[in-house]
């Protein structure tokens, strides 16, 4: 029986040439023959090598393959996305990474989500340029009722509760999608370094960067009002450290938003009870230490309300959800919630 | 349990946007003047214990017509010297969560000394206070603060 | 999921308890309000008037709608005279000792090297002596420009063996990875002198300095303080994975103000990925959870304030309560944390002792040993 819903699968392409029928003309030189220095396609240089990574799989490429995997671990739905793809939002100029973007949502409407009513889709927009975004969110989400999420860079040079942004948000929540930070372009093209003290120097600093620069933009959308503004807004973090790093920031930022709630007055509630509402985030990169004292803690917030179970098939870091501790979990931790339920609720296209 | 009563001042020596903090026994308690009303608070924020009435005596923010920031109940809210949380004076109750985060707040009245009162002065329970008649008028009425728990829990 | 890896050796808790016999507490931090016209006598001329009209305090964001940072039932003046401090801290709270961390950290982060160098060294003449040396109570931090490491090394040698003298301090804030080889002269003088650095959590997006999160720059107090506690976390995994303890192992570093909750997830996180991906650290022959407990020491203020008391305690316990947890006032900032009412109940008095003195008694027993043992007269 497939019950589980898998919220980050990534899938790619096995020719670059199917852009061809989704890039105008004048951008195809660019993008199959790049700009110099192997700059074509999605690719923005990332800055460390995972030697894990290198002989794995970007993404699935055939649907058959995903349904197999989708049938063999009782995987009922799947929200599908490709890690590379929100880099668009990185690259240096405005109107050939919209298009890239739109190019990559046309392949990934028609490639993925037409081919079954189990695969539903992530798109990627430009958010530097939000009037172009909101055009493309509200052309996909119409194009496709299987389109869910708007996957926004993490790369930014300004945090996303920043005013520039509103139209993105406006957009996603008229279309009925949730918006989502995925980890992978921190830093990456036209960004601020990837932490606050400009460039790490090896692999291991670098990925905690997913999880600080989450904390950061969701600390800025809720002080700047975006919740209360968009009261139906969902935002999803994904490779971001799952729910324990963001519970024990939460110990700060409670207790900082009772004696500064006058500096934001739009904010009109804890930062933990707008994450309740508003937040969610995927399982597969949490780091479970001790495991007793890992799921302690998250039952004391009763996180099982804000996790969606990912598995990040087919990547290098894959989780299998046959040995998966938030689905092996018994009361009263809700495996229900996490499996499925969460999910069905936060993306309402789902159903 | 009656409510006790204590003086706390003559109105003439609390003026508007005034405050005294008093002892009762083992309770410190901030009386205020908030435009001619009196209202009284325990000096005790329920965070960290901090001599709440001590904070600085200003006004809050909201949003406006216009959807910009602006200041507004001034006067009204007394924030706590250590981290700052906000109170509204006029019930105890929290700003940013006023359902459960409170402190305790007590009435006030103010009322002339009648003859036969008998009245505790704040800080002189061991004295015999005796009885004194005043003139009814309102030039010579007295803040009096009356001990009976409002709103509920203890804390 | 992997199992993950835990410690490979135990940690040694606060060596054994030497100064329980001691009455009072350890205050890790205490802004001691340090006056410019206390400086600049201690300047060169050239100096002394740009120092005079307040220069050196570039890069602020303009974002703190507060009214200012201090408490608002102590005169922030207290904090500028030892008796002042003495008086509205010491003798309050029965704090045997002190650490001072003054009004100023950041001299790492500004523009005009010759300038930091200059204001740092005469910061610290007036805080050692017009403070430090003038209360039997009191420690003090030396200020150090790390990004001109001869000139904090020649500011080193020159502190390392003062009785009162017991940290360094730079803001965490940094132009580069706090991890980076540059600053391994100033790791290794500050281990050789046994003087714990600490890294107190501000200035990150100031000056020379990137924006404070990797998403931006903020708009208000309330985002940028409470993101900060990313600053602390991205600190110490430089300092982790940089391998700076394993080449220095008698290097320890005090976070302050930086929160403590985070050293959990990111020990885990951290712990993970050496497993995966050792071959690209080789420095480190230990996982980064055995160098943090180590070697890295916390203040509790501002103390994180879980729904449920003891799950700050199941977390302290994780990171050291017996060892690596401080208590600081960091008087007279708003931020205070009260040494009665600050902790949750759940936590006993043998803990409560070890946070509030054994710990701090411990990480700095190269000069409070001494001191006591003048004070009894051995």
């Amino acid at each position: 029986m497939n019950d589980l819903i898998d919220s980050d699968i990534h899938v790619t392409w096995t020719d670059p040439k199917v852009f061809t029928d989704y890039l105008p003309k004048v951008w195809q030189d660019r993008f199959f023959h790049g700009c110099g220095h192997s700059q074509r396609g999605f690719a923005l240089s990332q800055p460390f090598y995972n030697p894990l990574a290198v002989d794995q799989p970007e993404g699935c490429s055939q649907p058959d393959e995903l349904l197999g995997f989708m049938d063999r671990h009782g995987i009922e739905k799947s929200i599908l996305t490709n890690w590379r793809a929100p880099a668009v939002g990185n690259f240096g100029d405005h109107d050939y990474p919209a298009r890239l973007a739109e190019a990559f949502n046309r392949w990934l409407t028609e490639h993925w989500l037409s081919r079954s009513a189990r695969f539903f889709g992530t798109i990627v927009v430009t958010p530097r340029h939000p009037a172009m975004a909101a055009a493309e969110i509200r052309r996909a989400a119409a194009a496709s009722p299987q389109v869910v999420q708007v996957s926004l860079s993490p790369g930014t040079l300004e945090p996303y509760g920043k005013p520039q942004f509103r139209p993105i948000f406006e957009a996603a929540v008229e279309c009925g999608l949730s918006i989502c930070l995925h980890a992978g372009a921190e830093g990456v093209g036209v960004s601020n370094p990837p932490s606050s003290h400009g460039w790490p120097r090896n692999i291991l600093e670098y990925r905690v960067c997913p999880m600080t620069n989450f904390i950061a933009h969701l600390t800025s959308m809720m002080t700047e009002g975006v919740f209360t503004d968009f009261p139906d807004l969902k935002l999803a973090g994904f490779e971001v450290g799952g729910a324990l790093p963001l519970i024990t920031y939460l110990w700060r930022f409670d207790k900082n938003y009772k004696a500064l709630r006058s500096e934001c007055p739009w904010m009109r509630e804890l930062p933990s009870a707008l994450v309740r509402k508003h937040v969610r985030l995927g399982t597969q990169s949490s780091a479970i230490g001790e495991e007793s004292l890992y799921f302690r803690l998250l039952e004391s917030f009763r996180a099982d309300e804000i996790l969606l179970w990912t598995s990040n098939y087919p990547r290098w870091d894959q989780i299998d959800p046959s040995t998966d501790p938030h689905l092996l979990r018994g009361a009263p931790w809700r495996r229900e919630l996490v499996a499925r339920e969460t999910a069905l609720a936060f993306y309402p296209r789902l159903s | 349990m009656s409510p006790q009563r204590h003086i706390v001042c003559p109105v003439s020596e609390l003026l508007p946007g005034q405050r005294k903090i008093v002892q009762v026994g083992r309770k410190s308690i901030g009386v205020f003047n908030v435009g001619g009303e009196f209202y009284a608070l325990l000096n005790h924020c329920p965070h960290q214990h901090a001599p709440l009435c001590l904070g600085p005596l200003t006004g809050t923010t909201e949003i406006g017509e216009d959807g910009r920031i602006s200041h507004a109940r001034e006067g009204e809210i007394i924030r706590c010297p250590w981290h700052g949380w906000e109170f509204d004076i006029k019930s105890g109750r929290s700003i940013f969560n006023p359902h459960r985060v409170r402190t305790a707040s007590y009435a006030v009245k103010v009322a002339p000394l009648c003859g036969g009162d008998a009245m505790t002065p704040p800080g002189s329970e061991d004295s015999d206070p005796g009885v004194e008649t005043f003139p009814v008028s309102v030039e010579d009425a007295y803040v009096i603060l009356i001990l009976r728990r409002e709103g509920n829990q203890d804390r | 999921m992997d199992k993950l890896h835990t410690m490979t050796s135990p940690v040694p808790p606060a060596s054994s308890r030497q100064f329980s016999k001691v009455s009072g507490i350890f205050d890790a931090e205490i802004h001691a309000s340090v006056e410019r016209s206390a400086m600049v006598a201690r300047m060169p001329e050239k100096y002394r008037s740009r120092c005079m009209a307040g220069y050196h305090a570039h890069g602020y964001l303009n974002f703190d709608q507060r009214g200012g940072g201090y408490r608002r039932d102590v005169e922030s003046m207290e904090a500028a005279s030892p008796e002042g401090i003495r008086r509205s801290v010491l003798d309050r709270y029965s704090t045997r000792f002190a650490l001072l961390t003054g009004t100023s950290y950041e001299a790492s982060i500004y523009p005009d090297r010759e300038y930091c160098n200059a204001f740092a060294s005469a910061y610290n003449g007036a805080l050692v002596e017009d403070f430090a040396e003038k209360d039997k109570a009191l420690l003090a931090s030396i200020q150090l420009n790390f990004n001109d490491p001869p000139a904090a090394l020649r500011e080193i040698a020159r502190w390392a063996d003062h009785p009162r003298v017991a940290a360094i301090i730079t803001s965490t804030a940094s132009t580069e990875t706090p991890g980076s080889r540059r600053y391994d002269p100033i790791f290794a003088a500050a281990a050789e002198a046994g003087l714990v650095i600490a890294y107190h959590t501000t200035a990150e997006g100031r000056s020379l300095c990137p924006p404070p999160t990797s998403a931006g720059y903020p708009s208000r107090y309330i985002e940028y303080h409470s993101a900060l506690a990313t600053g602390a976390i991205g600190h110490a995994s430089s300092l982790l994975t940089h391998g700076v303890f394993a080449r220095y192992p008698d290097l320890r570093v005090l976070y302050l103000e930086g929160g403590i909750a985070w050293a959990l997830p990111l020990m885990w996180m951290l712990d993970q990925d050496w497993r995966r991906f050792r071959d690209e650290v080789p420095d480190l022959k230990e996982p980064p959870s055995h160098y943090l407990r180590h070697h890295m020491y916390f203040t509790t203020q501002p103390i994180e304030e879980p729904e449920r008391g003891d799950d700050l305690l199941a977390v302290y316990e994780q990171v050291g309560l017996d060892r690596n947890i401080v208590y600081s006032t960091d008087f007279p900032h708003w931020d205070f944390d009260d040494p009665e009412h600050f902790l949750p109940s759940c936590f006993s008095q043998a803990q409560r002792d070890r946070i509030l003195w054994d710990n701090a008694a411990a990480l700095f027993s190269s000069k409070v040993g001494p001191l006591l043992a003048k004070e009894d007269g051995k």
